[in-house]
C-alpha cells in the first residue's frame, strides 16, 4: 500500500494553551490520531461540525502546522515537520483554496501580479512564458483577460475564488486541499465554482481533500467522506453508501438533522447539547455524552477505527448492534 | 381576509442613498402578508434585499443612508406612518421581535443575561417587581430549553456556546411576547445538529402562541420544511411567491427554477456538473428598465428587456412575476 498519493498514520496536532502565570498549561487536542490514505485523482470529502479539527487537519498535512506526533507521507516519501525551505519544492503538488479569497488573496496586487508569483518563486519559465500561463490560467477559471490589471476587491466572491483557485492550480499540483471553498457563496455561484472545480480534477487528474460542513456539497463531490468529531475520525468510507447507510451514531445523528429539499418535516434534534470542550476531553468514546445508544464500556474505553467488510471504517463499540433504522 | 393579516406590505419601496449622494432602489414594489401562527419563508442570494425588507418592517432600517421611498406598511389591519419612529418603537416594544444571525454581536457583553433578559422585561412589562422578573427571566430561559437556567442567569454572553446564545436570543425576543417574530438567518451561524434543536425549538413555541413568523434565509432546504409559504427574491424584487409545498415541487419562475436546479442535491450522478445559473445579478445603479433577471434567463424576449413584469396571482394561488411563465411551465 505504497501507491498513496497521501498518507497520514496516526496524525496529532496538540496545541498547548496557556491558562496564566504558574497555571499548567492545557491541551486543545485539535486533531488526535488521524489516519487515512489518499489516491491520486480521488476525492475524499471531510465533514464535522465547527470546532472538531477538519481545517486544523488540513493545515498540518501540508506542514502549515506542525504536527505534534505521527506521520504525513507524500508520494510514499515522508514530510512530517520538515521546514519551510524543505517544503518549498513539495509545495508546488500540493495546494489549498480557502474558505474567504478575500483575506487569502494580497489586496494591493494585481490579478497578474497575484497568479505569476507562485510561477516565479518556483523559478519557472522567462517572463514572456509567465505571461501567457497567466492568460491560459484565467481562461481555465472563466476570467476576461481585462481581469489581470484588477485588483481583488473589485470582483464578487465568486470570481474571487476563482482567483484563488487559479493561483491553487498555477502549479499543476498533485493534491488540492479546499478548505470550506465554497461555504460562503451562494447556491448559484458555488454551483459555478464546483463545476469549476469539477472540469479542474478531470483535466489534472487532481486529488482532492474537499473540507466542508455541507454534507449535500460534500456528498456531490466525493468519492469517500471521512467524518470527523473533536479531533478524530469516527467513520470513512464509499461516499454513496456512507451518505445512504451511516454506521456510526453520531454520522447518523449530523445525517438526520441536515435539511432535506421537500421533506414534509423538519429535521429532527437527534442530538441534545453540545460538543464537549476539546480541552477536557472525555475519557472513553469522545461522542458518549450525546449519543442515544451509550453504554457503560463507551464511558471507560475509547473506540478504535474498525474495518468492515464493505471497507468501511467505524469507530464505535457497539455499531453493530444499532438497527439500521434509528437514527 | 387582508385586515385578519398581523403585518402587510404594500408595495413597499426602499431606498438608499450613496455617498456621491445617488439615490438607487434597492426594494422594489414588494407586498407580502403573513397571518398569525404562520411562517413566510422569504429566501433569496445574498443582497437580494432580504434583510433590508426584514429591517423597514420594524422600522429599522438604517437612516439616513436608506428609507421607505414608496408603499404602506399595515399593522393589524392599521396603517403605519413608515416616518413615524415612535410608532415603530412602540410596535417593537409589544408586538414585533427580532432575532439576529449572530447572537455575539447582538448580546451586549458586559451584562449578564438576566441583565439582558431583565431589560426587554421592564420595557414590556414595567408593572413586575424585581423579584417577579427574576422569576419570568428564568421561566423565558426553560421554555427556551436552556439547561440548568437559574444558574445561567448570572453568565456572560462569551461563556456560553452559539446554540445557547441563540436561544437567549430567542427569550428575550419572546419576553415581549410578540404578535410577530422576524427571524433573519437564525441558525446560519450554527452547526447542523445544533441548528436542528433550534429550529424545533422555534415551531413549539410559534404554535405553542400562535405567532406569526417572518423567516429569512438563504436556505432553500430548510425553507422547504419549515415556511407555510414562500416568497423568492431576486434583485430587491419578489419573483415568485407560493405554498412552500407547491412552490418546491413546481417551481414556476425561471429563476427559482433555476435555483433549485443548481443545488448538489438535484445533481444528476455524483460528480457531474450542476445546472449552475450564468451570469450575475446587476448591479444597484444599472438596474435595467425590463425585467431584472432578463439578462440571466433562457426564455427572454425583446418584450423582457422593456417591461419589467408585474407580480401577479396565477394559478393555483402562485404568484409569479415573468411574461412568460405560461409558456415556460410547458
Amino acid at each position: 500500500m505504497t501507491d498513496a498519493l497521501l498518507r497520514a498514520e496516526n496524525l496529532s496536532l496538540h496545541f498547548p494553551q496557556s491558562q496564566g502565570f504558574l497555571k499548567p498549561k492545557l491541551l486543545l487536542r485539535a486533531v488526535d490520531g488521524v489516519s487515512f490514505a489518499l489516491q491520486q485523482g480521488e476525492t475524499l470529502g471531510l465533514v464535522g461540525e465547527s470546532g472538531c479539527g477538519k481545517s486544523s487537519l488540513g493545515k498540518a498535512l501540508l506542514n502549515l502546522h506542525h504536527p505534534t506526533s505521527g506521520t504525513v507521507a507524500f508520494e510514499g516519501r515522508d514530510i512530517t515537520g520538515l521546514s519551510a525551505a524543505q517544503m518549498r519544492p513539495l509545495r508546488r503538488d500540493m495546494q489549498m483554496v480557502f474558505q474567504d479569497p478575500f483575506e487569502s488573496l494580497n489586496s494591493r496586487h494585481t490579478v497578474a501580479t497575484i497568479l505569476e508569483e507562485p510561477l516565479i518563486i518556483h523559478r519557472l519559465g522567462g517572463s514572456s512564458w509567465r505571461r501567457r500561463r497567466v492568460n491560459e490560467l484565467l481562461e481555465l477559471v472563466g476570467l476576461p483577460a481585462s481581469a489581470l490589471g484588477k485588483y481583488p476587491h473589485e470582483f464578487s466572491g465568486g470570481q474571487r475564488q476563482r482567483i484563488g483557485i487559479a493561483r491553487a492550480i498555477a502549479l499543476e499540483p498533485k493534491l488540492l486541499i479546499c478548505d470550506e471553498a465554497v461555504s460562503a457563496l451562494d447556491v448559484s455561484v458555488q454551483a459555478q465554482i464546483l463545476n469549476l472545480l469539477l472540469d479542474i480534477q478531470q483535466r489534472l487528474s487532481l486529488a482532492m481533500l474537499f473540507i466542508s460542513h455541507d454534507i449535500s456539497v460534500v456528498k456531490h463531490m466525493s468519492d469517500r467522506i471521512a467524518v470527523m468529531y473533536l479531533g478524530e475520525l469516527v467513520e470513512i468510507g464509499d461516499a454513496r453508501s456512507l451518505c445512504e447507510r451511516p454506521a456510526h451514531p453520531y454520522t447518523r445523528a449530523l445525517l438526520s438533522a441536515v435539511p432535506q429539499l421537500a421533506s414534509p418535516t423538519l429535521p429532527q434534534a437527534a442530538l441534545s447539547g453540545d460538543m464537549p470542550s476539546p480541552m477536557a476531553m472525555p475519557e472513553g468514546c469522545r461522542f458518549a455524552g450525546r449519543c442515544p445508544h451509550q453504554r457503560a464500556e463507551c464511558l471507560t474505553q475509547p473506540p478504535r477505527l474498525e474495518k468492515r467488510h464493505d471497507g468501511r471504517e467505524i469507530a464505535c463499540h457497539f455499531w453493530r448492534e444499532i438497527p439500521d433504522d434509528l437514527p | 381576509m387582508n385586515e385578519s393579516a398581523v403585518i402587510r406590505a404594500d408595495k413597499l419601496c426602499i431606498s438608499i442613498t450613496d455617498d456621491a449622494g445617488r439615490q438607487h432602489q434597492l426594494v422594489n414594489q414588494l407586498s407580502l402578508q403573513i397571518f398569525p401562527g404562520e411562517t413566510l419563508g422569504l429566501v433569496g442570494e445574498s443582497g437580494c434585499g432580504k434583510s433590508l425588507t426584514a429591517m423597514s418592517l420594524m422600522g429599522l432600517l438604517p437612516r439616513p443612508q436608506a428609507e421607505i421611498s414608496g408603499g404602506r406598511i399595515h399593522y393589524r389591519g392599521s396603517e403605519i406612518d413608515c416616518r413615524d419612529a415612535q410608532a415603530f418603537r412602540s410596535l417593537r416594544s409589544r408586538d414585533i421581535a427580532v432575532i439576529f444571525q449572530d447572537p455575539m454581536t447582538a448580546l451586549n457583553p458586559v451584562h449578564t443575561i438576566a441583565q439582558q433578559i431583565g431589560e426587554t422585561l421592564r420595557l414590556h412589562c414595567p408593572e413586575l417587581s424585581r423579584k417577579q422578573r427574576r422569576e419570568r427571566c428564568i421561566a423565558l430561559l426553560q421554555d427556551v430549553g436552556m439547561p440548568a437556567a437559574e444558574q445561567r442567569l448570572s453568565s456572560y454572553p462569551h461563556q456560553l456556546s452559539g446554540g445557547m446564545r441563540q436561544r437567549v436570543m430567542i427569550a428575550m425576543a419572546l419576553a415581549g411576547e410578540p404578535k410577530l417574530l422576524i427571524a433573519d438567518e437564525p441558525t446560519t451561524a450554527l452547526d447542523v445538529t445544533i441548528q436542528a434543536q433550534i429550529l424545533q425549538l422555534l415551531k413549539t413555541l410559534q404554535h405553542k402562541r400562535d405567532m406569526a413568523m417572518l423567516f429569512i434565509t438563504h436556505d432553500l432546504a430548510l425553507v422547504s420544511q419549515l415556511a407555510d409559504r414562500v416568497a423568492v427574491m431576486y434583485a430587491g424584487e419578489i419573483v415568485e411567491q407560493n405554498r412552500a409545498a407547491a412552490l418546491f415541487a413546481n417551481p414556476k419562475h425561471p429563476y427559482t427554477k433555476g435555483l433549485l436546479a443548481a443545488l448538489p442535491a438535484k445533481a444528476a450522478a455524483p460528480k457531474s456538473r450542476l445546472n449552475a445559473l450564468g451570469g450575475q445579478v446587476p448591479s444597484i445603479d444599472a438596474m435595467p428598465p425590463g425585467c431584472r433577471f432578463a439578462n440571466r434567463c433562457d426564455h427572454a424576449t425583446p418584450q423582457c428587456q422593456q417591461s419589467a413584469p408585474a407580480i401577479t396571482p396565477r394559478d393555483n394561488g402562485a404568484e409569479i412575476a415573468c411574461h412568460h411563465w405560461r409558456v415556460i411551465d410547458d
